[in-house]
């Protein structure tokens, strides 16, 4: 009976397991690491210092090691005629004669040893013929003592001489051959890794998609439970309105302020087109466009002729009458006031280029909420104002204008978009500074100075307003 | 490309057809093409059976109301005869109760008189594709018995196979699969009983044979070391097959078998029968599985090796899934294959 508890606390235990696995969704399973062990042992593998083509019948090229140093060919030596590890006196002893003998030499007598044809005998290797001739060689000139010793060695010597060239590149050539087969191996096992590793890497890739998507329509949700949360602000309620009574001195001020520090409407209309994608989106929704501080009607003027039928609204009297004289629709209005005014998915592109720093923070919040309220699924909201990232701008520039209120940064003005349901809000950068701002030279401090002095000096905002979510969550 | 893959269509009737038909779909258009995919409705009844024959053969797919289509590829029975010079047939199997399935003894009058006409379908667009690919080996052997035409056989990967993993050992020998005779976990439950030692078995799903196996296993004295755990989730599943030992996957003639591959994602070690088809072409015996006579005495030998020797079973398990690696199993490369130059 214990046992089938056993096997009931199997079960458990697998249920268990199975129901964190449900809550932790893990999309993609934790690596088995198959890739990671062959890349491992990739690493790992040592490479044999001497190998042969054929253990049990060694040529006489491959044991001589021409194309290796004399350390490695005696220590081979030992290892493929002695079937052991070379020791340091042997080592010692040997080096010195490879340096007086010479290599064929030393392959003679280790081969001729005992301990040699004992091994050979008992693993079957068959000596290279080249080395048995050269025993036979030596013991017929041993009879002749001091002279054949001299013959002997100076006969090697020519042999070698003769013949060195030739026994490097086959000990190379051999070499090669025994190695190319791992080769092949190792290039297939490192294919097969990277193609594993490549497969789970476009997983991650569609995971990541996916999980995209969740977020825009979640900020989307959000904005929707919020806005149900909230009491209805009716259009048409008053409400305390920025001192607008601007005296028509103060409005001509301005517009020659623009025109001065703001450059001439034609480099403004150029600057512009860096929205071509946007308006292009949100002409297939509609076309309905309002533009928040429409200034001196730039982007009017680029909106009628993208097929929109544009309207202006600007605080400026003198701004307002100019946008008039070229023919557009515009009026003398507070920015929450014309869109509370505007009825709800009504617009394809709301735009403010410079005003949000103008804006009081609770003005900008409810501006943002409204815009969204306003614009039809798929419409498209522009925020367009000063970048303080450049140190510049933030620190100088941006006070030029009396009426601008603090700096926004790139990360809020995101996230305030996307809390209101912009889930895709998208921070560019646009006009960098001249080249001669740049500080010259190189290293750390410069480029650290430069990414300061040099950032880009506006940047916008843009979000679009998500269709209805498909996706219940 | 402007691609049109067809397909067969039977409503509220699930199963692993769905998983490849969408797997396809999806891995074609996520290469960049246009796909549609044309689904037929489908009906065993004879009567309906020609009906929809003549339909799929009058198709017009070339260039449906002016739209000019790139390439064909059809998976099923009827669906396959549409007329395309750039066809593309992966053939799923043929209609098996005129093939396989024929019982001359006990068919009907009207399969009886159907069976030539399908063969003589069969015979006329199979061998007009441009190209022509099987679901598995298995499925290329039968057609090649059948219909006389060559086939390559064409993997493609298990639903989320990127989801499947090996944990800790837990000791105990898995087999998910539907209860039925011809899947035959009543061979498993036989073997478990010979077993000297305390192998434990888990049977995943439910089927016709839920009963019977119950009762096998209280008359074997099983109880203790077998459990049938009915139906399971996707989580239960993935985690079923991380703790294993090993899998067992004895089934009869299998066309493809997505059990095998979802062992070797899981590192784990199979275990199937010289009948089973499909996952022979897949288990390397003594290499990443065992390949048993299906008697209970010859699965109890290879449980008690996958049970007593664990190491030797990690260390398969772990081929298996280099061996799926090598084969490169991925939609990629099933869409390499389709969509190979004319």
């Amino acid at each position: 009976m214990s046992r089938s508890t056993d096997l009931e606390t199997l079960v458990e235990r697998l249920r268990d397991a199975a129901a964190t696995l449900d809550a932790d969704q893990p999309p993609i399973a934790p690596p088995i690491g198959d890739w990671h062990r062959r890349l491992d042992e990739l690493r790992d593998r040592q490479e044999e210092p001497f190998p042969l083509l054929d253990p049990a019948a060694p040529s006489l090229a491959e044991l001589l090691a021409l194309d290796r140093d004399d350390e490695t060919f005696v220590a081979g030596l030992y290892q493929h005629l002695l079937g052991r590890d070379i020791d340091p006196e042997g080592l010692r002893h040997y080096l010195a004669e490879c340096r007086r003998a010479g290599r064929l030499a030393v392959a003679v007598a280790i081969s001729e040893s005992e301990e040699s044809l004992q091994h050979c005998k008992q693993h079957a290797i068959c000596l290279p013929a080249g080395l048995q001739r050269a025993w036979r060689w030596r013991k017929r000139l041993a009879r002749l003592r001091g002279p054949g010793q001299r013959l002997w060695q100076s006969s090697l010597r020519r042999v070698t001489r003769w013949r060195k060239s030739r026994w490097a590149l086959d000990a190379a050539l051999c070499r090669l051959l025994v190695q190319e087969p791992n080769w092949t191996a190792e290039r297939h096992q490192l294919a097969t890794a990277i193609l594993e590793m490549d497969d789970r890497q476009r997983h991650f890739g569609h995971r990541q998609d996916h999980e995209y998507a969740r977020q825009q329509a979640l900020w989307q949700q959000l904005a929707a439970w919020r806005r149900a949360g909230q009491p209805a602000t009716s259009a048409d309620a008053p409400r305390p309105v920025e001192a607008a009574a601007a005296a028509g001195e103060l409005d001509a001020y301005y517009l020659a302020f623009e025109a001065a520090f703001r450059g001439p409407e034609a480099d403004i209309a150029a600057h512009l087109d860096h929205y071509r994608g946007d308006w292009t989106r949100a002409r297939r929704v509609g076309e309905h466009a309002l533009d928040l501080g429409c200034g001196r009607g730039e982007w009017l003027r680029l909106l009628r002729q993208a097929g929109f039928s544009p309207r202006g609204i600007d605080l400026n009297a003198t701004m307002v009458e100019h946008c008039r004289e070229q023919g557009f629709e515009a009026a003398q209005q507070d920015a929450l006031a014309a869109l509370r005014a505007c009825e709800a998915d009504s617009l394809a592109l709301i735009s403010g280029f410079h005003i949000a720093e103008h804006l009081p923070f609770e003005a900008l919040f409810a501006l943002v909420a409204e815009a969204h309220r306003a614009l039809a699924p798929g419409g498209v909201l522009i925020l367009e104002t000063p970048n303080p990232e450049n140190l510049i701008v933030a620190s100088y520039s941006f006070y030029h204008d009396l009426t601008h209120r603090n700096p926004l940064t790139p990360p809020t003005l995101q996230f305030l978009l996307q809390f209101h349901g912009f889930g895709d809000a998208a921070i560019r950068r646009f006009n960098p500074p001249p080249e001669e701002t740049r500080v010259p030279g190189e290293g750390a401090v410069v480029e650290r100075l430069n990414a300061m002095l040099a950032a880009p000096m506006d940047y916008a905002v843009t979000g679009t307003k998500a269709a209805p979510s498909q996706e219940g969550i | 490309m402007r691609l049109l893959v067809t397909a067969n269509q039977t409503p509220f009737v699930a199963g692993g057809a769905n998983h490849h038909v969408e797997g396809l779909v999806a891995a074609l258009r996520e290469h960049g093409h246009q796909v549609e995919c044309l689904r037929l409705p489908f009906h065993y009844d004879e009567h309906h059976i020609r009906r929809q024959m003549a339909y799929a053969e009058g198709l017009e797919v070339r260039a449906p109301n002016d739209v000019a289509v790139d390439r064909v590829i059809s998976l099923q029975f009827p669906g396959y005869g549409v007329s395309h010079p750039e066809h593309v047939v992966w053939l799923m199997h043929q209609h098996r109760v005129c093939y396989e399935l024929y019982d001359p003894t006990a068919a009907s009058a009207a399969l009886r008189e159907l069976r030539p006409e399908v063969e003589a379908y069969d015979a006329r667009h199979l061998a007009r594709a441009r190209w022509l690919f099987a679901n598995s080996p298995r499925v290329a052997e039968r057609l090649r018995e059948h219909s006389g035409l060559t086939a390559e056989p064409l993997y493609h990967p298990p639903h989320q196979a990127e989801r499947f993993t090996c944990a800790d050992d837990w000791g105990y020998v898995f087999y998910p699969s539907r209860l039925e005779s011809l899947k035959r976990q009543a061979l498993l439950i036989q073997a478990v009983a010979l077993c000297r030692e305390p192998v434990r078995l888990l049977l995943a799903g439910q089927g016709s044979q839920g009963a019977a196996l119950a009762a096998l296993i209280e008359k074997l004295g099983v109880a203790d070391r077998v459990r049938l755990l009915g139906h399971i989730g996707e989580a239960e599943k993935l985690t079923l097959y991380a703790h294993a030992t090993a899998v067992a996957f004895p089934s009869f003639d299998e066309d493809y078998g997505y059990i095998t591959l979802e062992a070797m994602l899981s590192a784990k070690p199979v275990i199937t029968c010289t009948d089973s088809g499909g996952p022979l072409a897949f288990v390397e015996p003594g290499v990443t599985g065992w390949i048993s006579e299906p008697t209970p005495e010859a699965m109890a030998v290879a449980l008690e090796e996958a049970w007593s020797h664990r190491a030797r079973s990690r260390e398969m398990g772990r081929a298996g899934r280099s061996a799926y690696a090598e084969k490169q199993i991925t939609w990629p490369r099933v869409v390499e294959r389709l969509l190979q130059p004319a």
